[in-house]
């Protein structure tokens, strides 16, 4: 474990050295993108188009045109709600993951103790455990007979286990626990290229360390967290597994009714037209944001 | 490690406080993921920890399940395929971004990660019905090659490009074929991260639900999948052995990278 400072960083462009010769790509090469360039055009693009063809067709029932069909899916009071409740729940995970993975990034980086190492698996090892046994993992700590009732039952907090199951709040920590190492990963990233210099300077010049932060390490960092909070965003609107586990049929996503209308209802006309929905939805609020973000950029730059 | 760091007042350490918390946040994460090995051996039907001793009567109910044991069948044809496939296409392609650097197809073959999961599973649906593709494992192989394509371009790109494509050329120059080059130059330079690649894909299939929960079927039902739908009936700790297991398997697989590749070099992520 020669090292332990996180590479992330360095991708595939830095490495290779510029010369001319790598520029030209020469047409015997090309052939070797043709399986992976068909993959993703017969196998990915293509499929989406048929979504789209199949929520532009007319509806046969009502004969409506295309249009009228996807507003009257998008404005009927219940996709309303699912809509509210996705947004709501993205929305929380990604402030709670930003909130509890920062400071976690920054021990990660800025440590120097020997354990760091063993922190970093621990975060990210996660990663590698299937979604499925993670949530289950939750069912047995928040249950009524789960290990957060044991607890507080043997210490007599509390005379009667309390409910947290099948809740919001439970579906947010579930999602936290699943999405977590994504933000960290990201906000690691961009503390790690920041250079220790600029910081130390900020400290000679009499800075303590509450304001070199403020100051000098969090907005170096801000790309980071950009970038950590969108990635988390758009995974938490699409998760299925988690609000249909710790939701209890509580917690109604857009993701868990296209499961229902594909399915269950077997209506994949509106199956279709929900799942532009929310691939436009969660496009749109990240173009919002990235906007946003420029915004903000300039106005601090000017 | 503290060599550099250590030197400089500024990064002598993080504050106390930061340590503490750091740690409970790892209990935090690590406590969720290892419950599932007392609950387990609870010899009630509870899913709590157990308080009056020990059994092994979930294990055998695991076994008496025929359908755990052909979900794990299942799981593993359908990421062993998934992962060889990926690997071809996806080091061809990776072989090229690296070395013409195109950015362009770089961020192209990524986007499937980016994209919703559920969306692209009623894609797929959609397209694989007329085609008689849902519910057989051909139609899993076929989505899990997608989703592990990313992993499997960007891991490879990552290692090619580490590679001083100098001695490609000096090879070349010498007399050698391209064909030559690129077994006797390339292909032993890029075998471990060929490995790390394989394993990162094949991780991310074995436990891919989102996507394969619209194509799976009653003879091809994934072991995620597998373990949802029992829950969706019964909850008893029968789906936290089957969690042990599987958490055993990843476990062998993090010791494994950790030992040969180093873990860190893994999570470049999407």
């Amino acid at each position: 474990m020669a090292t332990v400072r996180p590479d992330f960083a360095s991708r595939t462009r830095d490495a290779a050295p510029s010369r001319p010769r790598g520029r030209r790509t020469p047409p015997a090469a090309l052939w070797l993108l043709a399986p992976g360039l068909g993959v993703l055009g017969v196998l990915f693009l293509y499929p989406l188009a048929r979504v789209v063809a199949l929520g532009a067709t007319a509806d046969p029932r009502t004969l409506g045109s295309p249009s009228s069909a996807l507003a009257a899916v998008i404005l009927s009071p219940y996709v309303w709600r699912l809509t509210t409740t996705t947004l709501a729940l993205a929305c929380w995970t990604t402030l709670v993951a930003l909130a509890l993975g920062y400071p976690m990034a920054y021990y990660l980086v800025r440590s120097t103790s020997r354990h760091r190492y063993l922190a970093f698996i621990a975060v990210l090892a996660p990663l590698m455990v299937s979604i499925v046994v993670r949530t289950l993992g939750w069912i047995m700590v928040l249950g009524t007979d789960g290990l957060a009732n044991q607890l507080l039952l043997a210490l007599r907090v509390v005379s009667r286990p309390v409910v947290w199951l099948y809740t919001f709040g439970a579906t947010v920590t579930g999602l936290v626990h699943v999405l977590l190492p994504f933000m960290v990963l990201s906000i690691m990233a961009a503390l790690a290229r920041i250079d220790p210099q600029v910081e130390e300077s900020a400290r000679i010049l009499g800075a303590n360390r509450w304001r070199t932060f403020r100051h000098v390490t969090l907005p170096l960092s801000a790309q980071g967290v950009a970038g950590g909070c969108a990635l988390v965003f758009s995974l938490a609107m699409g998760s299925y597994v988690t609000p249909a586990l710790l939701g209890g049929g509580k917690v109604q996503v857009l993701a868990t009714q296209i499961y229902a209308q594909m399915l269950e209802i077997v209506d994949w006309r509106t199956g279709a037209l929900l799942s532009l929905y929310l691939a436009g939805l969660t496009l749109l609020v990240l173009l919002a944001y990235a906007l946003l973000l420029r915004r903000a950029e300039a106005y601090r730059g000017g | 490690m503290a060599g550099k760091r250590g030197a400089s007042p500024a990064h002598a350490a993080v504050p106390r406080w930061l340590e503490v918390y750091a740690w409970i946040l790892v209990a935090a994460i690590a406590i969720p993921i290892l419950i599932v090995v007392p609950v387990s051996l609870n010899p009630t039907a509870s899913l709590s920890l157990p308080s009056r001793g020990w059994s092994l009567r979930w294990y055998a109910n695991v076994a008496a399940h025929p359908a755990f044991l052909h979900s794990l069948r299942v799981s593993v044809e359908v990421s062993a395929a998934a992962t060889a496939l990926s690997l071809l296409a996806g080091t061809m392609a990776a072989y090229v971004i690296a070395r013409y650097r195109l950015r362009v197809l770089d961020v192209a073959f990524l986007a499937p990660v980016a994209f919703p999961a559920v969306v692209f599973g009623v894609a797929l649906l959609i397209f694989f019905a007329p085609l008689g593709l849902v519910r057989s494992i051909g139609g899993l192989i076929l989505a899990h090659l997608v989703i592990t394509l990313p992993y499997v371009v960007r891991t490879m790109a990552a290692a090619i490009a580490s590679i001083d494509d100098h001695l490609e050329e000096a090879a070349m120059i010498l007399g050698a074929t391209r064909w030559r080059v690129l077994r006797y130059i390339v292909a032993p330079l890029v075998a471990p991260g060929l490995l790390s690649a394989g394993v990162f894909a094949f991780i991310v299939s074995f436990d891919e639900f989102s996507v394969s929960m619209f194509l799976v079927g009653p003879r091809t039902m994934t072991l995620p999948l597998q373990i949802f739908n029992y829950i969706q009936f019964l909850i008893d700790p029968t789906v936290a052995a089957v969690s042990v297991a599987l958490l055993a398997v990843t476990v062998g697989v993090v010791v494994l990278v950790e030992r040969t590749i180093g873990l860190q070099r893994y999570f470049a992520g999407p």
